[in-house]
């Protein structure tokens, strides 16, 4: 099974290389492949914690990658019936026995607005790859690859995972913030986040409309 | 004499009348503090009176912002001259005037201060003034991160039932930005044993009062107020029974 995420957001900022991150841990960064980077992307401009983690990402488009790129991709390069894009807006659910059919699958590297814009919309017109839906609620990009190989890989049906809706993340008596996302409930009984996340989210109320704009 | 119109289309009316001038103001006065208006009907004039912080602010050099807003308003709604009149009040407790609060955050925020900064110094402020709880709430989305909604709140806060109606104060502002929209909300509970009418506690406070010491139990007696008269009955009896 093959990953690959479309980057869609302008550079590396840190919550996309926390959660990239993440998923290089959870899946092996053989089975990740980040692809649609800008043109002018060079090794320096990958961030660290990715390098050591050995991205492996690509300037070319998804149809254009062939087995020189990296050597997970087969000779016979991407086909289009071997491959899912993982879109909120598809018409069927994700079921263990995609496993069969699919062999990549394509997500959204989108940094999402609640209520979302549909911005999955432009790779389903871009691409024109079969699209499956995971659930009604939107998740972050970790959170989708994560509930992803849970069905197909453990072979696990959508509703018999546990998930926790819109989590409130407490940080002191005073102070809590809630994600407007759907998590997957780890061993702990708690929403799994990527590493590193909370303390982002804390930081991220230290910051002034300055830093918006 | 004016048109006669039936109680219901005038109470409708009267309504809308009211709100639109709230909206107008909201809009026009949200630098100045503005916190509310109300309209009372009299037999010559109909006064409008604003409740806003910065009442010198509202009323301008030697009032002529104040009088703008007066022909603005009486030639919107077709008022007679000298029949409106607006007078501008100041908020008393602007502490615990979520629109205001709301308003202020705003401005904070868009003045480039820090989030956290800005909604700490709100509540802060607001219990300071005698609020029995607060809970400022700003969402959307920042740049770089994925969209999220920050809570900070301090004492005490209902949520369901007629005390809701009774006690809370809510506000919703939106802060408009080039990339999208921040959400403000302010939500204060004022001290239900400040109120001045209504009721002063909440519904399920229950007054536990001290007992009273116990008084001495006296000893049971009898008072016999007609010695004489009750002798003779018990005399009389004795015969007829024997």
């Amino acid at each position: 099974m093959i990953y690959i995420i479309e980057h869609m957001e302008s550079g590396f900022t840190e919550w996309v290389t926390l959660e990239y991150s993440q998923i290089i841990r959870d899946i092996g960064a053989q089975n990740l492949i980040l692809s649609s980077l800008p043109a002018t992307t060079t090794e320096a401009d990958i961030p660290k914690p990715l390098k050591d983690l050995g991205l492996q990402w690509t300037t070319k488009e998804i149809t254009e990658l062939t087995t020189e790129d990296f050597s997970v991709i087969p000779s016979s390069g991407i086909s289009k019936d071997q491959t899912c894009l993982l879109d909120p807006r598809a018409e069927s659910d994700l079921v263990p026995e995609d496993s069969e059919k699919f062999q990549f699958f394509v997500f959204g590297g989108i940094l999402g607005d609640h209520p979302p814009r549909d911005r999955t919309k432009e790779l389903s017109i871009k691409y024109g790859f079969e699209g499956k839906r995971l659930g009604n609620k939107q998740m972050t990009t970790d959170t989708a690859i994560r509930t992803t190989q849970i069905i197909i890989e453990k072979k696990t049906r959508f509703e018999d995972i546990k998930f926790l809706d819109y989590p409130e993340i407490r940080f002191s008596k005073y102070e809590a913030t809630e994600m407007p996302f759907r998590y997957v409930i780890g061993e702990d009984g708690n929403p799994i986040l990527p590493q590193g996340m909370v303390d982002l989210i804390k930081r991220d109320s230290e910051q002034s409309i300055d830093d918006l704009l | 004499m004016v048109a006669i119109i039936s109680k219901k289309r005038k109470l409708v009316a009267d309504g809308v009348f009211y709100a639109e001038l709230n909206e107008f103001f909201t809009r026009e006065l949200a630098e100045e503090g503005y916190a509310g208006v109300e309209v009372r009907v009299t037999p010559t004039k109909t006064e409008v009176i604003i409740r806003a912080t910065h009442t010198q602010a509202v009323l301008g050099e030697n009032g002529r912002r104040i009088h703008e807003l007066t022909s603005l308003i009486q030639k919107r709604f077709k008022f007679a001259e000298g029949t409106i009149v607006l007078y501008v009040e100041r908020v008393q407790e602007r502490g615990l005037s979520a629109v205001a609060q709301a308003e202020s955050l705003k401005y904070k925020l868009l003045n480039g201060l820090a989030i956290r900064r800005a909604a700490y110094g709100v509540v802060r402020y607001v219990m300071e003034s005698g609020a029995k709880g607060v809970e400022v709430v700003i969402s959307g989305k920042l740049r770089a991160a994925r969209a999220k909604s920050m809570k900070f709140h301090d004492g005490f806060m209902i949520h369901s039932g007629q005390p809701v109606r009774d006690f809370i104060d809510v506000a919703i502002r939106h802060v408009l930005m080039r990339q999208g929209v921040l959400g403000i909300k302010v939500k204060i509970m004022r001290d239900p044993a400040t109120a001045r009418f209504g009721p002063k506690s909440l519904p399920d406070y229950v007054k536990i009062l001290d007992p009273k010491e116990e008084e001495d139990v006296a000893e049971p007696t009898v008072i016999a107020y007609k010695q004489a008269a009750a002798e003779e009955e018990a005399a009389e009896e004795a015969p007829v029974e024997a």
